[in-house]
């Protein structure tokens, strides 16, 4: 009796809605209770409703709730609608509509997402984008970068492959030229510790070499301490040295920096290691405090 | 001992705790009930797929460690940038307020599933190709992270960021585990939900982009929740 009401009022609420009623916070609790009541209803209910508060003058945040439960019946109208609104829709319902398609993971409407992002709006290739690691469609992502054209765009496309996990799509954009710095986030959100540690040690450009030391502290490196130890003694480059001084810092490496503040006979280099000692909260640092004052006396 | 360390432990989940897992074991060699059961839910899964089970992938799990690790972190270190982007997975930052939306989509969502009518069925894609056992670790998963947030400290941000980094993990733990039971659409739908957990994190949002957010969260879970606890009392599926 409870989901017969509810749905006559979420079907009343499409029938009548007009702006001024739209505005109505209770009305709008109602119609988002209707929502809620609408999972529990037959696909065949659900999907003509849903499809009506889509046309209709509601919140997006009820047309946002349309969409996910259309994404989740697996009827032909459904389909349908949902590219309807990916296409033809504006702002936050467009895109979540985009969203739903990746969440439905049909193969055909997933293709169709390839004429969206490339008429589309930095906001919906976002969505087409998010769509895509959704349904952990790799290779349509692959297929953004490569043929993409400026930085950011191939930076997003990048860091997405990185998140889905890509390693060996990565690897084979290695070689776009101008790209590193994008690449290398993305081989530090992937993890490929191995094309990293290449890159780290390659002192050729030591702004990359930099990049890289600094992906590799957000890997699973195993033996991060003597990787980071040994890039930092083998460069004379001042920023190759600090991204292995926080290299150490972010993988919590406070007795390499002890070891290093040891070994060191430079002034100015032991108060940066102590700096880093300090903001780890290591108990380590008070040893060398206290010694470096007792130095000083 | 409840299904969801049970499925874990099937699994082989990195993140049990030695604790748990040497608890279960040792149950598992002298508990004869705990011993029917985990047989039971292993014929289940091992029902599912002609393959050994698979076990989860350390390194996606090692990652996105990794990822909150260094955004934490940085966010210590450095005031948060008021750059605004729909999905950076290097630069979210967990929000006072994650905690709570978590809390009240968890229980909001629970709360409903379980007064809701259960009305005549429908089938839909949906998870219908998951086991009941997996289902029924998945709620539990739900109900746990539930427990976990409404004891927490609201004011303590280490807690916190350890208790939303528990439920993501667990979260991913389900999405690989629904991936390998062949539970696509299941799939799908926790790994949509992770990205706006993720941006509802972000320090720079206003009150009214968090509880839109929030809201998104909320129907959602509600929707699995209400789907999985359907399935699980053998009902046939809603929506």
């Amino acid at each position: 009796m409870r989901l017969t009401h509810t749905l006559a009022a979420l079907t009343m609420s499409c029938v009548i809605c007009s702006p001024a009623i739209s505005q109505d916070e209770d009305r709008e609790e109602l119609k988002l209770s209707a929502m809620d009541a609408l999972i529990m209803a037959p696909p065949e209910r659900a999907l003509p409703i849903a499809t009506r508060v889509l046309q209709g003058d509601g919140s997006d945040e009820l047309k946002e709730r349309a969409l996910f439960i259309l994404s989740q019946i697996d009827l032909p109208g459904a389909e349908t609608t949902l590219l309807q609104v990916a296409r033809e829709g504006t702002g936050d319902v467009q895109e979540e509509a985009i969203r739903m398609i990746g969440i439905s993971g049909k193969a055909e409407l997933l293709g169709s997402l390839k004429a969206l992002y490339a008429s589309g709006d930095e906001d919906v290739k976002d969505a087409v984008l998010e769509a895509y690691l959704i349904a952990d469609d790799v290779d349509a992502v692959f297929a953004i970068a490569e043929k993409a054209e400026t930085p950011d765009e191939f930076g997003n496309a990048v860091e997405y492959l990185g998140a889905m996990g890509a390693t060996d799509r990565l690897r084979e954009l290695r070689n776009r030229a101008g790209m590193e710095k994008e690449l290398i986030e993305a081989y530090a959100i992937a993890g490929d510790v191995e094309t990293l540690m290449d890159l780290a040690r390659d002192s050729s450009r030591p702004d990359i070499q930099a990049e890289a030391i600094e992906g590799l502290a957000i890997t699973d490196l195993e033996n991060s301490q003597e990787v980071f130890m040994e890039l930092y003694r083998g460069s004379a480059n001042e920023d190759v040295r600090e991204a292995a001084l926080e290299a150490l810092f972010i993988s919590d490496n406070d007795e390499a920096l002890v070891l290093l503040y040891r070994e060191s006979n430079n002034n100015n280099e032991k108060a940066q290691l102590l700096e880093y000692l300090s903001s780890m909260d290591s108990d380590l640092v008070w040893d060398l405090i206290e010694a470096a004052l007792e130095e000083e006396e | 001992m409840n299904d969801d360390t049970l499925i874990r432990y099937y699994y082989d989940d990195p993140e049990l705790s030695e604790t748990d897992r040497k608890a279960l074991e040792m149950g598992l060699q002298n508990d004869v009930e705990l011993q029917e059961r985990y047989a039971t839910l292993k014929q289940e899964l091992d029902a599912l797929k002609s393959a050994p089970p698979a076990k989860l992938s350390s390194d996606r799990l090692a990652r996105f460690h990794a990822t909150i690790d260094y955004a934490a972190t940085i966010e210590r270190q450095h005031q948060p940038e008021p750059e605004r982007s729909s999905f950076h997975f290097l630069s979210f930052a967990w929000g006072s307020a994650v905690s709570l939306v978590l809390v009240a989509g968890v229980v909001i969502g629970l709360l409903i599933a379980d007064r809701s009518p259960q009305p005549a069925p429908l089938t839909v894609a949906s998870v219908a190709d998951s086991s009941g056992a997996f289902n029924r670790g998945l709620q539990v998963h739900l109900a746990r992270s539930n427990q976990t947030l409404a004891g927490l400290d609201p004011t303590g941000a280490v807690e916190r960021e350890m208790m939303i980094r528990h439920i993501i993990q667990q979260n991913r733990f389900f999405e690989q585990a629904a991936e390998s039971n062949g539970s696509d659409n299941l799939a799908r739908v926790l790994r949509a939900i992770e990205p706006v957990l993720i941006e509802l994190a972000r320090e720079d949002l206003s009150e009214q982009e968090a509880a839109a957010l929030q809201s998104k969260v909320q129907f959602e879970l509600h929707v699995v929740l209400t789907k999985l606890k359907n399935k699980s009392s053998q009902q046939e599926e809603t929506i």
